[in-house]
């Protein structure tokens, strides 16, 4: 490397300088680890409390708040609308992806690296602006917003992750099994179903696990294409917290961080998260 | 043909999970008999919720309450001009409602298909049947006994030392925040055609700001969790504070406090027939009596309704209580309002 | 049933060309199962941008294109200096999730499959919760009664709290937890492919632990830190909800201003044009770090 190689001065510097680099990294690494990790936790441990409104630690612990989740009818009412728009977009996606999958993997053309970086390109645009475009649309040709207005704008903006799951699974599955279905006789739609499917089918679940709580939890894009008619959940969480600091509103927070932790613990079940990483 | 039959499964499918959509819950018809309003959130909203959705659930109209400030309200209808307005009933304060009827947003009503509207008392009614008054309230200073010894009585007293740092403000994106501009505008020798030394006013007292917020239920948290200890504010945000005793009180400052009057008003393209009964629901004695009380402390605007005792001074049970405090000129401030805002955003920063 | 019988029967003069033709038609077969998703996208991704588009050349009261929605927000101070907070923030944002994910990453590439999985799945958990909701957390942190005051004023750093909750400060340290996810992913991604023996080398040559990083870890992943800081000043210049909640309106932000004109004020042109500014500087960014990182690509400027 060019540098002047530190002897004997060098050796004990080398093992305090050592020891202070190691120590550097491990302490800039753990506050990381626990910046990442603390606020989640802070707010599922706060919708315990049974005091009056929020803190942490919590005043007593107790199920109230939850119960009172039950209650709530605005909130109930929200949260199956959001359920509704987040499968319905998730099964469109799926559909979608999955068929869009193969021959971004599969096909060689002419353009296929820039048709997958547009098929890529609503993960890196800011949704506000994907929201805001899309209400200028949906206006312009005069359609009022509705649930299915809401469930497309969803589709668009969710549909990258399931083509990308999808495509990273594909890309590992073995052609040779495809040969020899094929060899023995089965036609494509069989052999579509009965080897490459199966194989496919954790990189689907990973992809539209992802796609689902991305629409769940949405907030940008349906603050501007849901409407006061079509409040979702995360709508409802958005004006209760704006309004009033209320308690309910982390009992909320604390159902949502459940779901997503299911979604986390299935993407490793289903591929294991290291792949994930490298998606 | 694989390609064939799997758009065939596309169509299917995405068809199936489009058509799931339309049939979900969330889709408004026209011909249910379901109805949506806009309350502020908090306080607002339970007290809409238990005194005339309930009732009116129990009649079987099913209501959805979105929380939504009045000038977001009354821009989205008319946005939505033409289709179906984004909320049949809307809840809006005096000046966003001049402006809307101004605007053609909401429908002339038919009074008599109101019968309690004849119970409102006779100062609070509109000029022209557009609305109908839904609750009386009062701004003025909230401040905390506890943690700052000497009662305010009037804004001058903003200045006095002892608040420095504890003083929060709100924009005039919100009511509040244009009143609290004109109080301070009016305290100098200006007015609503002249608002320069409110400006100047708010600018003086920037040193003691610790926060200024856009949205008032912002100032009343940080009010109730000690961040502020004094801020003008609505009466029925102080009351909410105080009754979690927080030691916060209510003040009417001696320059007199502003009086508003809060309308329910029905949009053009809504859901008339419906939303009439809403109107007149939120009329009802018993409504208005429940409004008063925990937790939307909101004035009653109808004759013969009881304010609870510890809350009379506080809450403007009648008139006479507003009568003491000024109005303001909203059409003139309507005018200069979004201009306000702007140089509000420009000007001021704490 | 799609090509008729003769046809088929020329076609199979030789297995070779059989066979051309199977890959062929495969092909093409393939290449119509992209086209759903394709034609969905242009129609509600694309269409929906060139409204914007069309918002942002059409003013009230004048005719056809103009350039005046341009012209008077890239005037307007306020709007400037918003422009400017906005950058500034996001570049904060984005150094601080840097310093605080780059030795994550590494060690991240030195531990065992606990640690990394427990890194994994705290880094993913926050990434897919809603930013309603990781919002929330903060201002439940942030206040003068919350968890940063107790701990500050436990170990005797201040002696009143300080005022976090609704300040920029407050956005600042909400917003650098919500990015460091995006940057985290990039970074273990770019390490992961960083051969560790390079360093060991580098040690082994004499060189201390910290220098083998810095002159041989760091350069290397340097496409790591590139597209993580891309995604990081992208995703922070456009925040909005965190800002809102946060920040309660107590200092704008250009995602802020985008909201109120397009819902409130309704001033559809202004927003427009807001929008289009917005995406222009985060594609410059994007850019210009993409041409960082080619060079790059082409080996470490330092011996």
């Amino acid at each position: 490397m060019g540098q002047r190689v530190p002897e004997r001065a060098g050796r004990l510097g080398g093992r305090v300088g050592h020891a202070v680099f190691w120590v550097a990294i491990w302490t800039l690494a753990l506050a990381g680890l626990l910046y990442l990790l603390l606020p989640t936790l802070i707010i599922v441990l706060a919708s315990f409390t049974a005091g009056e409104y929020i803190t942490f630690p919590p005043r007593g612990l107790s199920l109230r708040w939850f119960a009172r989740l039950m209650a709530l009818e605005e909130v109930r009412t929200s949260a199956w609308r959001s359920l509704i728009v987040a499968t319905a977009a998730t099964a469109v996606a799926v559909v979608l992806g999955v068929a869009a999958a193969f021959p971004l993997v599969r096909s060689r053309f002419a353009g296929r690296e820039a048709l997958n970086a547009f098929l890529m390109s609503p993960l890196i645009l800011p949704s506000l602006v994907y929201g805001l475009a899309g209400l200028m649309f949906v206006s312009a040709i005069g359609v009022p917003l509705s649930v299915p207005v809401l469930v497309l704008s969803h589709v668009a903006i969710i549909v990258p992750y399931v083509i990308r799951t999808t495509a990273a699974s594909l890309a590992l599955l073995d052609p040779h099994l495809e040969e020899a279905a094929r060899s023995l006789g089965a036609n494509a739609w069989k052999t579509f179903l009965r080897v490459i499917l199966p194989n496919l089918l954790p990189g689907i679940a990973t992809g539209a696990a992802f796609a689902f709580i991305s629409s769940f939890d949405n907030l940008t894009v349906s603050l501007f294409l849901a409407g006061p008619r079509v409040e979702t959940l995360p709508i409802r969480l958005f004006a209760m917290i704006n309004f009033d600091l209320d308690p309910a509103a982390a009992a909320i927070s604390a159902v949502l961080v459940l779901i997503t932790f299911a979604v986390v613990l299935l993407a490793h079940w289903a591929v294991g998260l290291t792949r994930v990483v490298r998606l | 043909m694989q390609t064939r039959r799997l758009s065939r499964r596309e169509v299917l499918v995405g068809g199936t999970a489009v058509a799931l959509t339309a049939a979900a819950p969330g889709r408004a018809t026209a011909q249910a008999k379901e109805l949506v309003a806009n309350t502020y959130g908090g306080g607002w909203e339970a007290g809409h919720r238990a005194a005339i959705a309930q009732p009116l659930e129990k009649r079987g109209i099913k209501v959805t309450l979105v929380a939504m400030l009045a000038a977001e309200l009354v821009a989205r209808t008319k946005a939505a001009a033409g289709g179906r307005p984004p909320v049949d009933v809307a809840l809006v304060d005096d000046g966003p409602f001049l402006l809307a009827i101004k605007e053609g947003v909401f429908q002339q009503l038919p009074m008599d298909r109101i019968p309690n509207a004849k119970r409102v008392y006779a100062k609070y009614r509109a000029k022209e049947p557009f609305g109908v008054p839904i609750g009386a309230s009062q701004i003025g200073i909230a401040y905390n006994a506890r943690t700052l010894k000497t009662r305010p009585e009037s804004w001058a007293d903003l200045w006095k030392p002892e608040y420095k740092g504890h003083i929060g403000l709100s924009t005039p994106a919100s009511t509040l925040g244009t009143v609290t501009l004109l109080s301070f505008a009016r305290l100098k020798g200006g007015n609503e055609g002249n608002v320069e030394p409110g400006f100047d006013a708010v600018k003086s007292l920037l040193p003691s700001v610790s926060s200024i917020q856009a949205v008032p239920a912002n100032l009343r948290t940080l009010l109730e969790r000690g961040e502020i200890s004094i801020a003008p504010m609505w009466h029925h945000d102080t009351t909410i504070v105080k009754m979690k005793g927080t030691g916060v009180e209510f003040v009417l400052p001696k320059e007199g406090g502003i009086a508003g009057l809060a309308w329910l008003a029905i949009t053009k393209g809504a859901n008339t027939d419906l939303a009439l009964e809403y109107l007149n629901q939120g009329l009802e004695p018993d409504s208005q009596k429940l409004m008063a009380g925990a937790p939307s402390y909101i004035g009653p605007v109808i004759e013969g309704v009881e304010v609870a005792p510890e809350l009379r001074g506080i809450v403007p049970a009648t008139p006479a209580d507003l009568e003491r405090l000024k109005t303001l000129d909203w059409p003139k401030i309507n005018e200069q309002r979004a201009e306000w805002i702007a140089r509000w955003n420009r000007e001021i920063k704490v | 049933m799609d090509r008729p019988v003769e046809s088929r029967d020329q076609s199979l003069s030789t297995s070779a060309a059989r066979a051309r033709q199977a890959v062929w038609s495969r092909q093409l077969r393939l290449w119509q199962l992209v086209l759903p998703a394709t034609l969905f996208l242009l129609v509600y991704f694309v269409v929906p941008l060139g409204m914007l588009f069309y918002f942002s050349v059409r003013a009230p009261g004048v005719q056809g294109m103009t350039l005046l929605n341009f012209q008077k927000l890239l005037t307007d101070s306020f709007f400037l200096e918003t422009l400017g907070l906005s950058v500034r923030l996001s570049l904060e944002v984005t150094a601080v999730a840097l310093v605080l994910g780059f030795p994550l990453a590494y060690l991240y590439t030195r531990l065992g499959p606990a640690w990394r999985l427990t890194i994994l799945f705290v880094t993913l958990l926050p990434l897919l919760t809603s930013a309603v909701v990781r919002s929330f957390a903060w201002i439940v942190i942030l206040g003068k009664q919350g968890l940063i005051n107790a701990a500050l004023i436990g170990a005797g750093v201040v002696d009143t709290p300080v005022k976090l909750l609704f300040t920029l400060d407050g956005v600042r340290i909400a917003l650098a937890q919500v990015q460091l996810p995006f940057m985290l992913l990039p970074l273990i991604n770019a390490m992961e492919r960083i051969d560790p023996s390079l360093e060991q080398a580098a040690v082994s040559l004499g060189a201390s632990q910290s220098r083998a990083f810095f002159k041989v870890t760091v350069p290397l992943s340097a496409p790591g830190v590139v597209a993580g800081a891309i995604l990081s000043f992208a995703l922070t210049i456009s925040a909005f909800i965190t800002p809102a909640m946060v920040g309660g309106g107590s200092f704008t932000v250009i995602p802020t201003l985008i909201y109120q004109s397009a819902i409130v004020t309704l001033d559809w042109s202004t927003a427009a044009t807001t929008a289009l500014i917005l995406l222009v500087v985060a594609l410059a960014v994007v850019w210009g770090g993409m041409s960082l990182a080619r060079r790059f690509r082409y080996g470490p400027e330092s011996a």
